[in-house]
């Protein structure tokens, strides 16, 4: 078999907004609102650069099935790119921009084939010889439960036979219905390569053959950390190689403190200002989340009244975007502990035990009623979807109390 | 857990402080302000729960070599020794049991069963300030104060309360707009309508697109109707144009129809005629013109001719030539008339000078003979002359020396004598008088001579001449005479012989002279004879007649010139006369008056001038008369042909008469001018045979090709408002795909939502603290304080004295009641400031007496507003409260002192 090259990229989640970082100065807002249209341009420059024979887009190309006219008009652009210089592209929907949603068609380039909702194979010719098929499809509806890698057969022995597959390996159990399989059952189909998608985080499931998600192409989510881009992938034989290149220039960034070291808030400004001005940071974008570990008296500083979020307004003064990058701090997550021991005041007779004990015994079904004038609110549900981790904020609440109730120091030392 | 003692190592004031023997049931500590009872507090809490981090109550004082302390307490019996140093944050702590063993700060969290500094100072300390900074005396505060009193012992909860609530309110309010989620709902719900309406418009895309693709449809389908339109229009525009054609073919027809015979005719036959009928006109004309001509021009020929002299010219000229020579013979003669009349003068003048008349000298002889012979005569003259000058002056040096020895002589004898001296000067004057005779006989020989006659003034001349000789000679002989005779009387010897020779000498030159005046006589009467010979008659000295031969010799040969001129002048004048005469001959002969040579020359030279341009005139007159001749040839060749073209149109039109030929050829012309007319109308309609002629007139054309046009118009409107439209839904669409304010606004409203999440979150904890808080106090308020209640009624009643009987828990609505032993109920802002005190004492030693924990109390100046009787009641009680729960008191008033004796510690206020 000859030698082949191509780009595999997934989840472009066109049209989807920054989530997670709130407030951003308008600089970085504009900034970032481009961000996954400059990835995919320079993920179109990567392929040029590397002369590949055709691009692979596993799933998502949407962030919804609405898709807008002016994502579709980048895509297009970038698409045309790659046609102009001879490049193939073979692209599928996902779940996200699954088929029977509604958008505005487009002239898709003639070299750009898109998949329809059935798994079909595509020959990939280098003049006259056919040295791949390529097999894929598209999501009919958002919602696939079916594993889809049994329609995926090979062609032949003679040329590469690639698939390109959007869904979750199975036992991942938060996305079951988005065409869940197994390793085992894309191993068992002796394909050459697995070009997955769905997955933001870049993982390689396994190495021979290459069963691969190569992550979203520009993280939108504070979770979605790290640098984001395509692999490409070159076949010669029985030889692979994948090699990762970052397109992404905003990228999400999670420092964590340990705050049993650091006694004031002074310090632990001065140290998250330390941090901000890393060698790391100095190109391109960075959304950093502070995460605070440990048990720290700080802790109950910091859950008191505004503190958490004047430091990081302090911390945000300064860090409005330049021309090509910026650093900007948008979370301040508390994650250290309390000095005090919650089970030695438990033991304690009197209103703490009280307290704690009502704390305990305070169900999710008792902080969706009490939360429900904001949550059922008329108006604002539309805006809360109800929350997720809900006893997470009756330890918050209860935290909160016990730092008006309970000494700093709790008796204890550290 | 009893506090049996302490011992501060170093702590705030204190250093190596140690007390072991506290009461285990009611301990006064007294000191004065500042005497360190806060201090000591302070001391207990710290060792319990670790120093503080705040500055301001560090106790820690550097002198000291130990910080810290330890606290000795008794435990169900056993001794236990909890001790705490100063370390990392809050201190190292160690507790030691009393066998031995040690624990750590989590054995002490234990002992302490979780409790921490803030419930210990609000359980088991005591004064009355949370009651005086809480209360504003109204029933609710009370009410709170006494509740928190119950269950907490500090106010803290109520602040909690407030500060959640108010937390909450700042972030939400179900009806409010201000708060923040209320404010940040409202903007986001904005932000999500432009999305929803940007999407709105984003899905009319396809529809966009739909109407363009109608749109274009509708405009291809009226091209269509537009092009059938316009083809029609074209028809009936053509219809048009051959309607009239389709007329005029049909005239013309007939008009050819209905002409006379035409043919044959030549091409052009009427004009040709025309042409050389015009030109057989002017050729006739030309003829008539030129035989005039010719008559005309030999009639002057013969006149001209007739007054032609051919020859005059000739003669003139020659004439002319002639007087060249004339007139040089005119020059010469005036030449020589003047020569002549100069030469005349000389010649008159020449003889004035030696006035002689022309007579004389014609018959003065001037041979050669004449002048050699006056040139010898001239000669003996000087010669005789020079002989004449050297004799006078040996004479007159013999006379002087004789004079002089004379007058030496005479001198001598002068002195006897004085007259001689004149004698001497007579003589001298005798001699010059003589002289003058001669000099004047010259100039009368030569005046006379001139002027009168040579004769006269001769023989005057010789008259002077002879009177002086005489002169001279009787002069001298006197003389001579008288010097010898004194020179001699005087001088004897040697003068006297000196004169005598002298004399002698002088005498022999008289002699001499004498000789010589004899031979110029001589001489003279030669020379008259020359005179005579040659008739010269004239007196004149032999020199001067020399010059006058010369001279009238030359006069001679002006007059032999004279004469040859006036010859000459003869000659030309005949020569002249000759040529004078031809040209007066001529002159007769053209009958010109003859005045002088040159006019007559002149006249005649015009006379043949003209006669040669009458000879030039006629000349050109003969060449055109054969100039004539040779164009009548011409024309007459050229009327002949004419003719013959003429003849030949006839016989080509097969006619006789030119009156036949003109209407043959008009009906011709005719015929041609519908042939022409024919041909145009008919190529026009060339293919037309087909084309059907469906109406009748053009403006019936005319009026449906309108009717076409305006629907047509209608029709191209409709189109320009279709491009127009398609235009403007492609700029939509542009607009639409170009657009980045959808991501702008997806990324705002996620921005939004992301934000209204954290902040709902936000207030979804400050909502779940509240409800915890107030799930706490039901549950307290249900589960101990009745319990709490029930005790501090027991100490309320003890406290007063049994005056109030019962304190009732607030029930629903209701506060706090107390009842008095009458019966009456009051409300605790009813109560007395002294007796809501100890009610607020009582409820908290309740609490202290219900809670698991055992501690010493600490009552801080609690009886300050307390009477002394109600002090004492109140000292009573706390002592018996003292023995269910160890008491620390503190004051700093002597008299609480009274009737308390034992277990009292006094802290100076000067420790050390």
């Amino acid at each position: 078999m000859k030698e082949i090259s191509f780009l595999h990229c997934a989840d472009l989640h066109l049209d989807r907004p920054f989530s997670g970082a709130q407030s951003l100065p308008p600089d970085i807002h504009n900034f970032v609102k481009d961000s996954a249209h400059r990835s995919l341009h320079k993920l179109i420059d990567v392929a040029l650069e590397n002369s590949v024979d055709f691009v692979l887009f596993a799933g998502d190309l949407f962030d919804s099935s609405y898709r807008s006219l002016h994502s579709q008009m980048v895509l297009y652009r970038e698409l045309q790119r790659l046609d102009k210089a001879g490049i193939r592209s073979f692209l599928s929907h996902g779940n996200h921009d699954a088929l029977d949603g509604e958008w505005n068609a487009i002239d898709w380039p003639k070299s750009s084939y898109f998949f329809g909702p059935e798994v079909e194979s595509v020959p990939f010719y280098r003049g006259n010889e056919k040295l791949a098929d390529i097999h894929g499809f598209s999501y009919p509806r958002r919602h696939v439960s079916e594993n889809m890698s049994t329609y995926f057969e090979r062609m032949d022995d003679e040329s590469y036979q690639i698939g390109m597959l959007h869904g979750n390996v199975e036992g991942n159990t938060d996305h079951a219905s988005y065409a869940p399989f197994t390793l085992s059952d894309l191993i068992d189909k002796n394909f050459d390569y697995w070009a997955l998608g769905h997955i933001h985080v870049r993982t390689i499931l396994v190495e021979n053959p290459p069963i691969v998600y190569p992550g979203n192409i520009q993280g939108a989510h504070r979770k979605e950390v790290g640098e984001k881009g395509c692999y490409i992938v070159s076949m010669d034989e029985g030889n692979i190689t994948t090699t990762f290149h970052s397109t992404s220039d905003v990228t999400w960034q999670k420092e964590t403190i340990d705050l049993s070291k650091i006694e004031t808030i002074q310090d632990l400004l001065r140290i998250c200002e330390e941090r901000l001005h890393d060698e790391t940071y100095s190109s391109g974008g960075h959304l950093v989340e502070f995460e605070f570990i440990g048990i720290s008296t700080l802790h109950h500083h910091l859950l008191q009244d505004d503190v958490l979020d004047d430091l990081l307004q302090a911390l945000q003064i300064g860090k409005e975007g330049e021309l090509d990058g910026f650093v900007w701090p948008y979370k301040l997550s508390l994650h250290s502990q309390p000095s005090w021991d919650r089970n030695e005041l438990r033991k304690q007779d009197g209103f703490l035990q009280d307290l704690l004990h009502v704390s305990d015994s305070y169900s999710t079904e008792d902080v969706t009623e009490s939360i429900a004038p904001l949550y059922h609110h008329r108006r604002a549900k539309k805006a809360f979807p109800p929350i997720e981790d809900q006893s997470t904020v009756v330890e918050e609440a209860e935290e909160l109390l016990l730092s008006y109730l309970v000494d700093d120091k709790g008796g204890r030392s550290s | 857990m009893k506090l049996i003692g302490w011992h501060i190592y170093g702590f705030g004031k204190f250093e190596d402080y140690k007390v072991s023997t506290l009461s285990d049931q009611l301990q006064t500590i007294y000191g004065e302000n500042e005497a360190g009872k806060s201090t000591l507090i302070a001391f207990i809490e710290n060792v319990l729960f670790g120093f503080s981090s705040r500055k301001e109550e560090s106790y820690f004082v550097k002198k000291y070599s130990r910080t810290g302390g330890c606290l000795y307490f008794e435990l169900d019996g056993s001794p236990i020794t909890i001790e705490r140093t100063r370390g990392k944050a809050s201190g190292d702590v160690m507790i030691h049991y009393f066998d031995g063993t040690i624990g750590s700060e989590e054995d002490l969290a234990r002992l302490l069963k979780g409790m921490d500094r803030k419930t210990f100072r609000q359980l088991f300390f005591c004064n009355l300030n949370t009651l005086h900074d809480h209360t504003d005396h109204s029933e609710e505060s009370w009410n709170s104060i006494l509740y928190e009193a119950g269950m907490t012992g500090g106010a803290s909860l109520l602040t909690i309360e407030k500060e959640l609530e108010k937390r909450q309110s700042e972030l939400f309010k179900p009806n409010g707009r201000k708060p923040l989620i209320n404010a940040k709902l409202e903007e986001w719900e904005n932000t999500k309508k432009s999305v929803y309406e940007l999407e709105k418009r984003n899905r009319t895309y396809n529809e966009t697109v739909d109407k363009i693709e109608a749109l274009k449809k509708r405009i291809e389908e009226n091209k269509v109707v537009l092009i059938s339109y316009q083809k029609k229009r074209r028809e009936l525009d053509y219809e048009k144009t051959i309607l009239p054609l389709v007329k005029e073919q049909t005239k013309l027809h007939r008009q050819l129809e209905s002409l006379p015979s035409h043919t044959p005719f030549p091409e052009d036959g009427l004009s040709q005629l025309d042409k050389w009928k015009e030109r057989v006109v002017i050729t006739s004309g030309e003829i008539e013109q030129v035989q005039t001509e010719q008559a005309e021009v030999e009639k002057e020929i013969t006149t001209q001719e007739l007054q032609g002299r051919h020859d005059l010219l000739h003669h003139v000229s020659q004439l002319n030539e002639q007087l060249v020579v004339y007139r040089t013979k005119q020059d010469e003669k005036k030449r020589l008339e003047k020569e002549k009349w100069e030469r005349d003068n000389k010649l008159h003048s020449s003889l004035k000078e030696v006035e002689l008349s022309e007579h004389q000298i014609i018959k003065m002889v001037t041979s050669f003979s004449a002048k050699e012979e006056l040139k010898a005569l001239v000669q003996r003259y000087q010669r005789s002359d020079q002989q004449y000058d050297y004799l006078n002056d040996s004479l007159l040096s013999a006379r002087e020396e004789l004079e002089r020895e004379e007058g030496e002589y005479e001198r001598l004898l002068a002195r006897r004598k004085g007259d001689r001296p004149k004698e001497h000067s007579t003589k001298k004057s005798t001699y010059r008088s003589s002289n003058v005779m001669l000099f004047i006989s010259l100039i009368l020989f030569l005046g006379i001579g001139i002027i009168e006659n040579w004769f006269l003034a001769i023989g005057a001349a010789v008259i002077v001449i002879v009177g002086a000789i005489v002169m001279r000679l009787t002069g001298e002989k006197s003389d001579e005479e008288h010097a010898e005779q004194r020179e001699l009387r005087r001088r004897s010897e040697s003068v006297k012989e000196q004169v005598e020779r002298l004399n002698r000498t002088y005498t022999k030159a008289a002699e001499k002279v004498d000789q010589w005046e004899l031979e110029r006589f001589q001489l003279d009467e030669a020379f008259e004879k020359w005179k005579a010979d040659y008739s010269f008659h004239i007196e004149l000295s032999p020199e001067l007649m020399s010059e006058l031969v010369e001279k009238v010799a030359v006069i001679k040969q002006m007059k032999q010139d004279a004469k040859v001129i006036e010859r000459q002048i003869e000659e030309l004048d005949y020569e002249m006369r000759v040529v004078e005469d031809g040209i007066k001959k001529k002159c007769e002969e053209v009958e010109v008056q003859f005045h002088d040579v040159e006019t007559a020359i002149q006249q005649l030279l015009l006379v043949a001038d003209k006669q040669r341009e009458t000879m030039q005139h006629i000349e050109k007159l003969h060449d055109k008369l054969s100039s004539l001749k040779q164009k009548e040839k011409n024309e007459q060749a050229k009327l002949r042909s004419y003719n013959k073209q003429i003849d030949q149109l006839f016989v080509e039109a097969e006619v006789n008469t030119e009156e036949e030929f003109r209407v043959k050829g008009n009906a011709q012309k005719e015929a041609r001018e519908l042939l022409s007319q024919k041909v145009i109308v008919d190529s026009q309609l060339d293919g037309a045979e087909d084309a059907g002629i469906n109406h009748s007139s053009v403006e019936e054309i005319e009026e449906e090709k309108a009717g076409i046009e305006k629907e047509e118009g209608v029709l191209m409107k409709e189109q320009q408002k279709l491009y127009q439209d398609i235009a403007t839904h492609q700029e939509q669409l542009r607009t639409l795909t170009e657009d980045g304010t959808l991501e702008d606004l997806l990324l705002k409203s996620q921005q939004k939502e992301d934000e209204l999440h954290s902040l709902g979150r936000k207030w979804a904890v400050f909502k779940v603290a509240s409800e915890l808080l107030q799930k706490a106090k039901a549950k307290y308020q249900e589960e101990r304080l009745p319990a709490v209640l029930h005790h501090a009624e027991r100490y309320f009643s003890a406290i007063t004295d049994g005056r109030y009987t019962a304190i009732h828990a607030p029930k629903d609505k209701n506060g706090f009641q107390i009842r008095h032993r009458d019966g009456t109920v009051y409300l605790p802002s009813q109560l007395s400031r002294g007796t809501a005190e100890q009610l607020y004492l009582c409820i908290r030693l309740a609490l202290v007496s219900v809670t698991s924990i055992k501690l010493p109390v600490i009552l801080d100046d609690i009886f300050v507003n307390f009477d002394e009787k109600r002090t004492e009641v109140a000292k009573g009680f706390i002592k018996e409260f003292s023995k269910e729960q160890q008491v620390l008191m503190l004051t700093c008033h002597q008299t609480t002192l009274d009737s308390i004796d034992d277990h009292v510690i006094k802290l100076e206020r000067v420790f050390h």
